[in-house]
């Protein structure tokens, strides 16, 4: 497997989409190639980072506002 | 996966207990708001950047779901018919914003949605990664914070975004892809 064939299979790697064989030599790849292992690590960080800083919370206060204009608009 | 049909049809009368008006709806909603507030929420405010305008697509998106509540038939799809919801809402503000000659001085600054609580590190990362996000073009950045931000199975993606799995699985790459090369450094740094 080229790093260009691992670059655009890497969405279907991470998803654990690849059959066994493509697996296989997608590891294989890995584990000789600096470059297409430091691509797959931080689009792993990318990945962990946007779900853990990505995620908007929203405070009681502004959560409480949100829900009384949503019942309020309700209304006729 | 959601699989459910979303029939955007008339609502039925106050008396019935499936009606908008009714108790039992008005419970359904609060716990509905109360489950998923902050995902639909950050699906709006990241696609549109802008705190008021991600409040506006919250309440819409809360308002469509007490009409059509009774529409929704498998409860483990309520999220991605949420979203679905969201995302059409967020891109109704953006042609209105483009149909709509803005003044530079009246657009806000970015909201800073870091707690105070963030690390140093975490925060000067969420905001790097805030703006990238930012740039990339609507249809990538839709389906990154779809898929990657909120964690919607890539099935739900599709159906949030009303598109085939294969484009939503394309489109995910290609927002990693863009993001990855621009926050290389970043990334490599953790």
């Amino acid at each position: 497997m080229t790093c260009e064939e691992l670059g655009e299979l890497l969405t279907n790697f991470l998803e654990g989409e690849l059959n066994e064989e493509q697996t296989d030599l997608a590891v294989a790849h890995l584990a000789t190639c600096p470059r297409c292992e430091a691509v797959l690590s931080q689009t792993q960080t990318l990945i962990e980072s946007s779900r853990e800083l990505g995620r908007v919370s929203l405070g009681s206060d502004h959560r409480s506002e949100l829900l009384a204009s949503i019942l309020d608009a309700r209304k006729p | 996966m959601a699989s459910m049909v979303v029939d955007m049809g008339a609502s039925a009368s106050t008396s019935d207990p499936r009606s908008p008006g009714s108790s039992k709806s008005l419970a359904q909603l609060v716990a509905l708001f109360n489950q998923h507030v902050n995902g639909v929420y950050t699906v709006g405010y990241r696609i549109v950047w802008n705190a008021a305008d991600a409040d506006d697509i919250t309440q819409a998106t809360f308002l469509q779901a007490l009409v059509h509540m009774d529409k929704l038939r498998d409860p483990s799809s309520e999220r991605a018919w949420l979203y679905r919801i969201a995302y059409r809402e967020a891109i109704a503000v953006l042609r209105r914003r483009r149909d709509t000659p803005v003044d530079p001085a009246d657009i806000p600054e970015q909201q800073n949605l870091v707690t105070p609580e963030t690390e140093v590190v975490a925060l000067e990362l969420a905001e790097l990664l805030g703006g990238a996000i930012e740039r990339l073009p609507l249809s990538l950045r839709a389906a990154f914070v779809l898929r990657d931000v909120e964690g919607l199975p890539m099935a739900d993606v599709a159906f949030a975004l009303d598109i085939g799995e294969s484009a939503a699985k394309m489109r995910v790459h290609r927002a990693r892809a863009q993001l990855r090369e621009e926050l290389k450094e970043a990334l490599s740094d953790l």
